[in-house]
């Protein structure tokens, strides 16, 4: 999975340099309009990346949520696929991704109006307005969704002016920096490292559609996270009889007796008289986890518990995936 | 000691005595009865035919293939049977081999489906039991060895296909597993 994150001024020819790095790689091309149609299909949201001028058709808080169903819509597509994004943030979502290179493209303001005279047939001042208005969108767009004022130039791998070089030349200069930086092959990942990653980006997806209240058979909002309702139909096909947070156990008192600190597990499974605790990988909360659940086990000598790390929670998924089908 | 092998566990030896023991145990239960073998494909297979070769009543075989099974985006992690076995089990004294029981999730379904088939008797015997990481819990009547909560290869047990030809079993260094 290598990733080519492609931004680019308004009218500096970045999409043509985009389209045709895209036809050249064989990699998949993903514009705006791509992930819109995306969230439409599979969400039935509409939510513009591209907006139109001066409409605000959402807040703050909600275009950071979908800043987040657009993280974890692209980032699914980046398991499993090559791909080169076009103005969707990619140079944030994949800002840490190794395999990931970033190109800006800029050209001087009279180049980019000249174009896109030329493109529309229009006029100056037209074509100015027009630049000027998309100047200003992208910047509401990264500020409400990746809260960036400014477009940094060291965010980049690669800045090309395409104001002085035909687009086939700036093509050629992406193609030289992606032979450079070996992303072809440095993108192949073992299959069991992908299917994890998918993992990852399946309950990035379950974490965005629960902000949004997608789901609405409410199975979604009874968890506090999507992990949880992962877990929970993986018990319910294995014909696991489950119950989620039935105990609260007080594991510290005020000086006034009062209850200072609790834990509530996750999951009780009451055929094997077994509590389930799942974690996530962040080690802040793994060393609280650990600590609640060794002063659990202090107070409550004949509870039963299991804590679940996410390396756990994905083995328990792909036990039987790294392999090929008939092994195990 | 091959060198991807933090610690030797069981060896060569220890393995085989093992096996000879729980091979005498299974052929003094079901003496004068016939017993299908019903193997789980494919780590339990060096510890099927050691065993096999060990007992000293009539035995029939036959074979399970698991794999999983995602039909939707948020349901990860099930599996199908992708080898189902080929012998009607009615009426026969089962027993389903397995190279390592850890949760028991898969093997408590692997158990209803061929309970289902009305067998006269169904057990579990594990090469391996790794009793610690157990949610359900699942009557494993005959196990060699009980192991500690740790990656193991070796005797049919792999990590990306690798090491199940090692004569022994052992603890794989973490950094193979987590790619460092």
């Amino acid at each position: 999975m290598a990733i080519i994150t492609i931004s680019h001024q308004y009218g500096s020819r970045g999409e043509s340099i985009a389209r045709e790095v895209s036809h050249r790689l064989g990699f998949i091309l993903v514009t705006p309009a791509k992930v819109e149609e995306i969230i439409r299909e599979r969400y039935q949201l509409d939510y513009s990346l591209t907006g139109q001028t001066g409409e605000t058709s959402h807040d703050s808080h909600t275009s950071k949520i979908f800043a987040n169903l657009i993280s974890a819509v692209l980032a699914d597509m980046a398991v499993l696929n090559d791909l080169v994004t076009l103005e969707c943030g990619g140079q944030f979502i994949f800002r840490s991704f190794p395999n990931a290179l970033h190109i800006r493209v800029i050209a001087p303001r009279d180049i980019r109006v000249h174009n896109i005279m030329r493109d529309t047939g229009g006029a100056f001042d037209q074509a100015l307005h027009a630049i000027e208005d998309e100047d200003r969108r992208h910047a509401r767009f990264l500020r409400s969704s990746f809260r960036r004022l400014t477009e940094t130039p060291e965010r980049y791998d690669l800045l090309i002016n395409s104001g002085t070089l035909e687009v086939d030349h700036c093509v050629e200069l992406v193609l030289a920096a992606i032979r450079i930086k070996r992303l072809s092959e440095y993108g192949m990942v073992s299959s069991e490292t992908t299917e994890r990653a998918k993992l990852r980006n399946q309950i990035r997806l379950l974490r965005a559609l629960t902000r949004l209240s997608i789901e609405k058979s409410g199975s979604l909002t009874q968890f506090a996270h999507p992990s949880e309702l992962v877990f929970a139909r993986l018990l319910d096909f294995y014909g696991i009889r489950w119950q989620y947070e039935p105990r609260t156990f007080p594991l510290r008192y005020d000086e006034e007796g009062n209850i200072a600190e609790a834990f509530s597990p996750d999951f009780y499974l009451p055929d094997s008289d077994l509590y389930v605790e799942l974690t996530t990988m962040k080690q802040s909360l793994v060393t609280k986890k650990n600590r609640k659940v060794k002063r659990l086990r202090e107070l409550y000598p004949d509870i039963k518990i299991r804590l679940l790390y996410q390396k756990d929670f994905e083995d328990l998924i792909f036990k039987y995936t790294a392999r090929s089908p008939s092994e195990a | 000691m091959h060198e991807d092998l933090e610690k030797v566990l069981f060896t060569h030896e220890q393995i085989h005595q093992r096996i000879s023991e729980l091979a005498e145990e299974i052929s003094r239960d079901y003496q004068g009865r016939e017993l299908m073998l019903v193997t789980v494909l494919k780590g339990a297979v060096f510890f099927l035919t050691h065993l096999a070769q060990s007992l000293t009543i009539q035995v029939k075989l036959d074979f399970l293939g698991i794999a999983s099974f995602s039909p939707g985006k948020t349901l990860p992690g099930v599996v199908r049977i992708s080898k189902d076995v080929d012998q009607d089990i009615q009426g026969m004294d089962v027993m389903v081999i397995e190279d390592i029981v850890d949760t028991g999730l898969t093997l408590r379904y692997l158990l209803n489906v061929l309970s289902g088939r009305h067998p006269r008797s169904l057990v579990v015997c594990t090469f391996l039991d790794k009793a610690t990481r157990r949610l359900v819990d699942i009557p494993v009547k005959y196990r060699c060895f009980e192991i500690p909560d740790r990656f193991v290869v070796g005797f049919g047990l792999d990590y990306n296909q690798r090491y199940r030809t090692l004569p022994c079993v052992g603890i794989l260094k973490s950094h193979v597993y987590q790619g460092k």
